[in-house]
């Protein structure tokens, strides 16, 4: 057993005697955009490698022997190359795209794929993403990744991810490296992410390799597309809510390229004929991104991308009156930036770095202006109110991979943060009486994480053991943390695979949100002295299985979580609380701290071959929270417990102008606090009145209705001199079920007294869609 | 496989139990108790209602339950309040009860349903009496208080008024005192934590303008549960005027404090103490 570990240990190191290595980039053949994941195997052999995160391999073979290399990835035809090599060559591989229902996947693929050491995680190409029935025609990234098992949505429409019991901040949103916090447009019923810049998106809700930190539940790690080296492409669509329109093409063709995507909505335009006189009300938000991509030389490539989008909602009024005239002007706004840019260079056929240098900023904004000009001679009015939150992230990072040998693949890396947060910054002001009040905390945390990982494969044994450091030093303490990450797959008989992982994820950031709604008024803000890292530690066994004649595969997975420093609002609080009678209050003293565990089973049967094409999940889970200050300190359900949650996707190609696509979901109804009766109590110590009280219950004691929804929409896809068009007809919602979005109380008066019911707000009907899409 | 499947499957088992106690009473078996006592009292009072349910009619006269037994004891001796038709609570003479600073009290309520609810207080010490340190500007006077010493109060909420005010209408002083804040809490109800922050300043317009005007302060030391009744209650009334069904609640929850077991409601203790600080 010892010489076994010892040999484990050593064997990346050791010299193979004739053996030389193959390496090189898997393109898509035409656009050549690098292809994340494609697995390369030496046939008649059982080890592999797969590419990386830019589409590089590295694989050793025998010298002065004929080999085959079979390289293939879901949605492109296979490529099978034979060589006799005398030395280490550089082979860059071109894979044609082709449909699924025509793809064959040979039996050795799926066994890959099975014994590959990864587990929770799922990879979605923009294709299916865009095959999803949407709110509006909106085809988005994140309410894709919702339909999966293990993965709560918030209220009705929204974009809150809260996965395996984890909290909506939890999660690691990466678009091209660089986080983004908020990642909603029009108050959360759509995402920031433009589904036509977008490549490739991995989503991990478990069995984190240590290359990845800083959050405790999940990664959406989002690749952008880089734009043809070929020829200049348009894709884009027009509609009932936004337009979009992509293009993308060589600057000088075969050596760089551009990608530039744009998506404005015109909720503005259209509702502004609607105001009345002396008001405007408007909405309006936008997303861009952007992208260049060179080739340096053999060895070296630039990668420079960005995301800007904004959401602006305003209110002005302008009231005359006979003794005043009174101007209003309001709003609210809030956007991301990311901007990162990212070197690729070959050391040699074996060592490849990446280094990325990142910017992340989100902002919010809220104010109010009011204006009174009395014209009868009294005191004119005139005051402004102001709440900015803003976020700031510096980061440099680089990343290695190192191929020693067939067996194993070895990332090792090192990453900086700095992080200024402007959590709540706050001007009140009297133009009048020229008083002033004001409040603005900055804080400055450094975030810095060491790690090594290696993936190693011998028989039917895989896996994927990993360290991760990680501190945050603040200004007045710094925390170091250690993060053993830990992967296992077993190949078993029948295309059988047995799997586990063990991680622990430290969190440096948390988000105070009231509602869950993703809000902008939700606010990150930094771990402290008073409110410390978040950590979890998760464990998950499963099995998977492979069909591979009906192209189906089945992955069952059991999962426990322990949360630790999980962060919440105190009861009563807000997020405009900034007082307390005349005692200012921090946000600091509007949170508290405590614990959490999660459990649950998730199902996923998807079938990625053939005419009809999607998946089926269902999830039992539980979540549970306990805080000191909450709930008399007892256990209680927190608002995204879910014990059952089911997704059916389903897209089915009727012919080759027409798909077919729908979506079912079942959810069980969120836990909330309610008033559930009432009763009478004196309104003080003098006994003069007797008050009326809300009768609550335990914390989260009521459970709202249970969430489910249709949706339907079919694509009609006509080839054109020019290119493609799409015409694409939706319901959302087919059936209209009337789901909660929340409660409140609603009162009416009758002749014998008040009677106060328990109402539910819903929010979407049926609501149909047409979009016309393009690209040429 | 099979031993894969079993330990998936026990997984799946030892999953079940959550630890959750989730309390949820039914508007039959909630019932409230609710009652202040105070050395100063002449007549002790508990207040007991049946809870209702959503829907119902909001009535106070249709949730007074009359025919409860209720109880308070110092320890030693307990003495049992009767239902009192105008008052509409229980009630009994503090020269019986004899509330005492420092001294805990159990309060115990069945009803005939059979539900029993219990709850115990402690009543405050003795305040010291409330310092009021002013001065004169101008016609009005300025005045800021002192609070008595934390060791004897740790929560505490006041009042006051202006009283033994004479005053003449004359010609350049037409109006005659009365307040106006410069600085001003929301509530009034403190704790220790807050007194640095809480300075309380006041001012008296024109009290110079008369021939005699004095402030009354009523100042009540309250114990820890009428603290958390009083302040919960205050925060449950905004998250309820927060909530509409135009936007979304933007408010944690806030549930009304109670320290009654078996029940909702509370039993406090609160020692009051007035004093008068003459201007003029």
């Amino acid at each position: 057993m010892r010489d076994y570990f010892l040999w484990l240990l050593f064997s990346p190191f050791l010299v193979f005697g004739q053996r030389v290595t193959l390496s090189g980039y898997v393109q898509e053949k035409g656009n050549q955009e690098n292809l994340v994941g494609v697995s390369v195997a030496l046939l008649g052999n059982t080890n592999g490698t797969t590419t990386n995160n830019y589409g590089y391999y590295s694989l050793n073979v025998p010298v002065n022997q004929t080999i085959t290399v079979r390289f293939s990835a879901l949605g492109y035809a296979a490529e099978e190359k034979t060589f006799t090599l005398t030395q280490s060559v550089r082979q860059d591989v071109l894979l044609v795209a082709t449909a699924q229902e025509l793809q064959e996947v040979r039996v050795s693929e799926q066994k890959e794929s099975l014994q590959a050491p990864q587990m929770s995680v799922v990879r979605l190409s923009a294709q299916q993403i865009k095959q999803i029935p949407a709110l509006l025609g909106e085809k988005d990234v994140i309410k894709a990744i919702q339909l999966l098992p293990g993965v709560q949505k918030g209220t009705e429409g929204s974009t809150a991810l809260y996965v395996r019991g984890g909290g909506p901040d939890q999660n690691l949103i990466l678009l091209d490296e660089a986080q983004v916090y908020n990642a909603n447009h029009l108050f959360g019923f759509f995402s920031v992410f433009n589904g036509d810049a977008i490549k490739n998106v991995d989503f991990w809700k478990g069995g984190f390799p240590a290359r990845y930190g800083g959050r405790l539940s999940s990664v959406i790690d989002l690749q952008m597309k880089e734009g043809g080296k070929d020829r200049l492409r348009g894709e884009g669509g027009i509609g009932l809510l936004s337009s979009r329109l992509t293009l993308d093409g060589p600057i000088e063709k075969g050596k760089s390229s551009f990608l530039l995507s744009g998506r404005r909505t015109y909720i503005d335009l259209l509702t502004m004929p609607l105001m009345p006189k002396g008001e405007k009300m408007g909405y309006s938000f936008y997303d861009l991104n952007a992208k260049l991509n060179f080739d340096l030389g053999p060895k070296d490539k630039l990668y420079v991308s960005g995301y800007f989008g904004n959401d602006a909602f305003r209110i002005r009024e302008r009231v005359e009156r006979s003794t005043s005239t009174i101007n209003y002007n309001s709003g609210l706004g809030w956007g991301n930036a990311t901007g990162t840019v990212r070197w690729n260079h070959l050391f040699n056929q074996k060592l490849f770095l990446n280094t990325t240098f990142s910017v992340s900023d989100f902002r919010f904004k809220l104010f109010d202006d009011f204006e009174r000009i009395r014209t009868d001679g009294g005191a004119n009015t005139s005051t402004y109110t102001e709440f900015t939150s803003s976020i700031r992230d510096y980061t440099f990072k680089t990343d290695f991979d190192y191929f020693p040998s067939n067996a194993h693949q070895i990332k090792f890396g090192a990453l900086l943060t700095n992080h200024r947060f402007k959590p709540r910054a706050f001007i009140e002001e009297n133009r009048v009486s020229a008083a002033e009040a004001s409040d603005n905390q900055t804080f400055n945390n450094q975030e810095f994480a060491l790690y090594a990982e290696d993936t190693y494969q011998h028989n039917r044994f895989s896996l994927n053991a990993g360290l991760r450091f990680n501190g945050l030093r603040t200004p007045t303490r710094t925390y170091f943390f250690a993060e053993p990450r830990l992967t296992i797959s077993h190949l078993l008989p029948k295309n059988w695979a047995l799997k586990a992982s063990y991680a622990r994820n430290n969190q440096f950031v948390h988000l105070l949100t009231n509602t869950g709604t993703g809000l902008s008024t939700d606010l990150w803000v930094p771990a402290t002295e008073r409110v410390p890292p978040q950590q979890a530690d998760q464990i998950a066994v499963g099995i998977t299985k492979n069909f591979p004649k009906a192209g189906l595969n089945l992955t069952i997975e059991s999962y426990r979580k322990w949360m630790r420093g999980i962060v919440a609002y105190q009861e009563g609080a807000t997020f405009l609380s900034f007082n307390d009678g005349a005692k200012p209050l921090r946000w600091e003293d509007n949170v508290t701290t405590g614990r959490g565990w999660s459990y649950g089973t998730e199902v996923l049967l998807q079938k990625s071959k053939g005419r009809l094409t999607g998946w089926l999940g269902y999830t039992l889970s539980w979540t549970i929270h306990q805080f000191d200050a909450l709930n008399n300190g007892k256990r209680f359900y927190p608002r995204y417990d879910r014990r059952h949650d089911f997704s059916a996707v389903a897209s089915y190609k009727l012919s080759p102008k027409i798909t077919l696509s729908a979506n079912w979901v079942y959810a069980t109804g969120n836990a909330l606090t309610v008033p559930q009766g009432f009763y009478f109590v004196p309104g003080g110590l003098s006994r003069n009145f007797i008050e009326r009280v809300d009768y609550l219950g335990s914390r989260n004691s009521f459970r709202a209705e249970a969430y489910h929804r249709l949706d339907l929409a079919a694509q009609f896809h006509k080839k054109k001199r020019w290119g493609e068009r799409t015409w694409e007809v939706g319901l959302y919602n087919a059936y209209s079920r009337q789901n909660p979005l929340y409660y409140y109380l609603r009162t009416e008066r009758t002749s014998e007294g008040d009677r106060t019911f328990l109402a539910k707000k819903a929010l979407f009907p049926v609501i149909p869609s047409v979009t016309y899409n393009f690209k040429f | 496989m099979k031993n894969a499947l079993f330990l998936l499957l026990g997984l799946w088992l030892v999953s079940c139990d959550s630890g959750v106690e989730i309390e949820r009473l039914a508007p039959k078996d909630l019932v409230a108790v609710s009652s202040f006592i105070s050395p100063q009292d002449s007549i002790v009072r508990v207040y007991v209602y049946q809870g209702k349910a959503l829907g119902d009619i909001a009535s106070l006269e249709k949730a007074l339950i009359k025919d409860a037994k209720v109880s308070i004891s110092d320890g030693s001796v307990t003495q049992n309040l009767l239902f009192d038709e105008k008052t509409r609570s229980y009630a009994i003479s503090n020269q019986l009860l004899k509330v005492t600073a420092s001294k805990q009290y159990a309060l115990q309520v069945s009803t005939a349903t059979g539900t029993v609810l219990k709850a115990t207080c402690q009543v405050p010490p003795n305040p010291a009496e409330v310092q009021i340190d002013g001065v004169k500007d101008g016609n009005d006077f300025i005045f800021s208080y002192a609070w008595p010493p934390l060791e004897k109060t740790a929560y505490f909420t006041y009042d006051f008024d202006l009283t033994d005010v004479l005053f003449r209408p004359r010609l350049g002083a037409t109006s005659g005192p009365s307040f106006s804040v410069i600085v001003i809490a929301q509530n009034n109800l403190f704790d220790n934590s807050d007194r640095p922050s809480k300075t309380i300043e006041r001012k008296v317009i024109n009290a110079f303008l008369a021939e005699k005007v004095s402030i009354r302060t009523v100042f009540n030391s309250i114990d820890k549960n009428t603290y958390q009744f009083l302040k919960t209650k205050t925060d449950a009334n905004n998250w309820n005027s927060n909530a509409s069904g135009f936007i979304p609640i933007l408010r944690e929850p806030q549930p009304v404090f109670s320290n009654v077991t078996g029940g909702v409601g509370v039993f406090g203790g609160y020692n009051q103490r007035i004093s008068t600080f003459e201007i003029l």
